[in-house]
């Protein structure tokens, strides 16, 4: 047996391991000596899903290319680190590394659990166990029969071939995984009427899911932002929607919990939410990897296979109908108690921060599925533009900045003296108007366009940072362990900030520069000044080399926006572009080749993919006869569109096809198909009417291997002011994130060393450790 | 106490009402190429790239091509930049936009082209947009 057979094998063993994890887990909460056989079931679930994935690494570092998945998503000139991370580059990788977190995290889940471990178990280790049966159905070990084992993998998606694509799915698929603690945690309290003993449990888990979710998204925008080419780093498309929903979602149960942990009510909704986020991520899966996107999306989405989908479909229904289920049949007995005492109380203000954001998470689900939905509903399949997330989610983002900029000064109940309450909000306030006026004076002067809805955002985003800071700068020395939420919500205000400056007052400029061309651009002269490699092979890392020259003596610098053919598949090059960007602290200036990062045009007189011809007369070009029968002109002499093109006789292994290249005036072309890949194409500009002559173009051609050494190149800059903000704000948020987690678990060591010391009704005594609202009592 | 609450049902009534027009607004069908040429409206409209239609002027920063729809329609199409990668080798183009006379003027065009994954049943998106 190869390695990569008992891959297969230690598969069947983990979906059979956690079965009998599944079903000894629901035996044990009942009777406890299964507990023990349980937990050896789980281990040995954990044991294959890590011996799994370990050998699927070891495949893929091998490179061993009779397993379809690693000929397929690796190539044997990669790095270590790339052949690595090709591990969970493509479907079944992924999967398979949802499937080893999962397994991993569980083992950190046990150890806290106590009195809920068996339900808890149960329930967590039937996800696995779906899980492990996908992989059952799509797996990554399936092999070639040897006498058509490819000598070589056709490599990872250059695109994927960067630092942070390395790390990001890692670290989404963390979040991934961790969604189903707080769904299981949450089904064993419905079945246990535990309706507070939970919240302690699940608190720490559902923040390192926040943090690892939201470090996974964070990865991927700044991913796209340097490698992509278009220009931002979030784009609304469904891969990002289906991480982004329930991580709104399990930002409303964090902040749930905290007012049950204080004020001991939202019982409800807290389950509701808890029982939501795996679900939510479940249909993600689902909806962008069955294809039922595939008109709307540009993520490269290979259907899964039937089997595989259909376990999809039903695990997605099982734990939808079955946790909804659960929570409406026990609706009636989960106690609901009312909070909110005032208008300007912590209770409302939380309560009104949870609700938009599952109202943002709910709207832009609804955005995300419309190609489903529209289809059920109309028979007509309708996708909305990106304007939608932005119109829709507004009115809520701006109520949540206003609540994210008032909570630091609201205590729970409710403000006794609103006097003071104004008194203490009065220092940002006036703060934040004196920014917004400057702000409006200088866009008036600056001839800077205007908006009200991006004016307001700011100025709400503003506020959010300076009250949160003042409130941060006080707790930092007094209790810094309790800083994490406020040092997060600066982030979340620095991040809407950047984005909407970045975006607003993004400023472009367009040339198209070839060899002695040069442009103007913000203050720079630009001129093309050759590739890097010109001499290297296509499929090296190659780049286009721009010098920027300063204009009014500031610094001049050379950007080199990644350019080259990836060679893999010889008989498909692809192009490979990677934006340079060019940091400053105000601004980065975002330099991209052509449009959304593509399209240098090249044109060569290299003698090897050139050929002049004249009328009449028949040559030879690597495997290619051709002969040159006659012009044909097609439209208007004088009219733009007015074509010329060459009647081309070619003979390709014994075979004759005609072919007609065309040269459009104003110097478009229309290239013609070459048999055996490669196009050829004529230019207007060299043509000879007077000598009857052209030359040939080659393009593509099998065994072409070295770069163009005369090219047009169409160069888009862009200003993105302020863009920097973004980046902090995301470091802050995870930072903060990352403290309130560390509280968070040593907060529930601690009470689990003492369990004497918590009585049963947690959520009705308000226990010494949680402070009262630290902003109202800063003056202590 | 009731303000609070009357308060907050009014705000997320108000923003839901407004949700419910952007969605409105915002949405674009997926016609065919007859139903394109009718239109009035912004429009996503998929079909075969018509061989040897793809026309990259460089001058003017624009693709032209036509496409042809399942039941075998044409319509000419405008893209007002020059695509990314390798249009011409689309297998099936989503092409985005409105009809101004008698081309469709996408402005965002999608295309699905044959991958590098060649005999496996793989297929990727590219985008250009304005």
């Amino acid at each position: 047996m190869n390695t990569a057979e008992w891959g297969r094998l230690v598969i069947y063993l983990g979906a059979a391991g956690a079965v009998a994890a599944t079903v000894l887990f629901a035996l044990a909460a009942k009777y406890e000596g299964w507990l023990v056989w349980a937990r050896r079931a789980y281990a040995l679930a954990v044991f294959s899903a890590v011996t799994a994935f370990g050998i699927l690494v070891l495949l893929c570092m091998r490179s061993d290319f009779g397993v379809v998945y690693v000929a397929n998503f690796s190539s044997s000139d990669l790095p270590w680190y790339y052949k690595l991370s090709s591990a969970w580059a493509g479907q079944e990788g992924s999967f398979l590394l949802w499937a080893f977190w999962t397994a991993v995290l569980g083992l950190l889940l046990i150890r806290r659990l106590k009195r809920y471990e068996p339900l808890t178990m149960a329930v967590y280790s039937s996800i696995l166990a779906f899980l492990m049966a996908i992989l059952t159905k799509q797996s990554p070990f399936l092999q070639y029969p040897p006498s058509e084992v490819p000598p070589e993998g056709m490599g990872l998606n250059p695109l994927l071939q960067n630092y942070w694509m390395a790390i990001h799915p890692p670290t989404i698929f963390i979040g991934f995984a961790s969604l189903a603690i707080p769904f299981s945690i949450a089904v064993a309290a419905l079945l246990r009427k535990d309706w507070d003993g939970w919240v302690q449990i699940a608190m720490p888990f559902v923040i390192l899911c926040w943090v690892t979710l939201g470090a996974g998204l964070i990865l991927g925008g700044y991913w796209a932002y340097v490698t992509l080419g278009w220009g931002g780093f979030w784009g609304w498309d469904p891969v990002e929607n289906s991480s982004l929903v329930p991580w709104l979602v399990i930002t409303g149960l964090i902040h749930g919990l905290v007012v049950q942990r204080n004020r001991g009510g939202l019982h409800r909704s807290n389950l509701l939410l808890a029982l939501l986020g795996a679900p939510l991520f479940f249909y993600g899966t689902y909806m962008t990897r069955s294809g039922a996107l595939a008109e709307s999306s540009v993520h490269a989405f290979d259907a899964l296979a039937k089997g595989a989908l259909g376990l999809v479909v039903a695990m997605l229904l099982t734990y939808t109908v079955g946790g909804l289920g659960l929570w409406l049949f026990r609706l009636r007995s989960i106690p609901a108690k009312q909070t909110a005492e005032g208008i300007l109380s912590r209770d409302l203000a939380f309560s009104l921060g949870i609700i938009s954001l599952v109202l943002i998470a709910g709207l832009t689900l609804i955005g995300a599925s419309m190609p489903i939905i529209s289809l059920l509903i109309a028979k007509q399949s309708s996708a909305v533009e990106v304007r939608y997330y932005h119109i829709a989610n507004a009115p809520f983002a701006y109520l949540m900045l206003l609540l994210l900029g008032l909570v630091p000064f609201l205590s729970w109940r409710k403000v006794d003296d609103t006097d003071v309450f104004l008194q203490r909000i009065s220092a940002p306030w006036y703060a934040t108007l004196v920014i917004g006026l400057a702000v409006a004076f200088l866009s008036y002067f600056m001839r800077l366009p205007v908006a009200v809805g991006v004016f307001f955002l700011m100025l709400l985003a503003t506020f959010t940072i300076l009250s949160n800071a003042i409130l941060v700068w006080r707790l930092a020395k007094r209790s810094p362990m309790s800083m994490g939420g406020y040092l997060t919500h600066i982030g979340v205000g620095l991040v809407l900030l950047g984005a909407a400056a970045s975006a607003f007052y993004e400023r472009k400029a367009e040339a198209l520069l070839t060899n002695g061309m040069t442009a103007e651009m913000f203050g720079f002269k630009v001129s093309y000044a050759g590739m890097t490699h010109p001499d290297e092979e296509m499929g090296k890392d190659n780049a286009v080399r721009l010098k920027f020259e300063s204009l009014n003596g500031g610094k001049s610098f050379e950007a080199r926006p990644v350019y080259y053919f990836d060679t893999h598949n010889p008989m498909q090059p692809r192009r490979v572009a990677e934006p340079h960007i060019y940091k400053h602290l105000l601004y980065d200036m975002y330099i991209a080749i052509g449009s959304d990062g593509g399209g240098v045009i090249e044109r060569t007189q290299d003698p090897g993919r050139t050929l002049p011809i004249r009328r009449g007369e028949t040559k030879k070009m690597g495997e290619y006869t051709i002969r040159f029968r006659e012009f044909r002109i097609r439209g208007q002499m004088g009219e733009a569109d007015m074509s010329i093109g060459a009647v081309l006789d070619v003979e390709y292994k014994g075979k004759k096809t005609e072919m007609v290249p065309e040269a459009v005036l104003a110097r478009g072309w229309r290239p013609a198909k070459l048999p055996g890949g490669g196009e050829v194409a004529i230019f207007a500009d060299e043509i000879n009417a007077n000598e009857r002559q052209v030359i040939l173009h080659f393009f593509g051609m099998p065994g072409q291997t070295t770069m163009p050494d005369h090219v047009i190149v169409p160069v888009e800059v862009k200003l993105k002011p302020l863009i920097n903000l973004v980046w902090l704000g995301t470091i802050l948020m995870m930072l903060g994130g990352g403290i309130a987690m560390r509280r968070r678990f040593a907060e529930l060591r601690q009470e689990q060393q003492e369990p004497a010391a918590v009585p049963a009704h947690v959520g009705q005594k308000p226990k010494a450790r949680t402070r009262p609202a630290p902003g109202v009592t800063g003056g202590q | 106490m009731k303000k609070a609450y009357l308060f907050a049902i009014g705000f997320i009534a108000l923003g839901l009402f407004m949700a419910g027009r952007a969605m409105i607004q915002t949405i674009v069908p997926y016609v065919s190429v007859a139903e394109a040429r009718e239109s009035t409206r912004k429009v996503q409209v998929k079909g075969k790239l018509v061989a040897g239609s793809l026309q990259m002027d460089a001058m003017r920063g624009e693709t032209r091509f036509l496409i042809e729809d399942a039941k075998g329609d044409r319509l000419p199409i405008v893209h007002p930049k020059l695509a990314q990668g390798n249009v011409e080798q689309a297998t099936e183009i989503v092409a985005i936009g409105q009809m101004q006379g008698k081309v469709f003027v996408a402005e965002k065009i999608l295309y699905k082209c044959p991958s590098k994954y060649q005999g496996k049943q793989m297929q990727e998106y590219q985008e250009s947009s304005q």
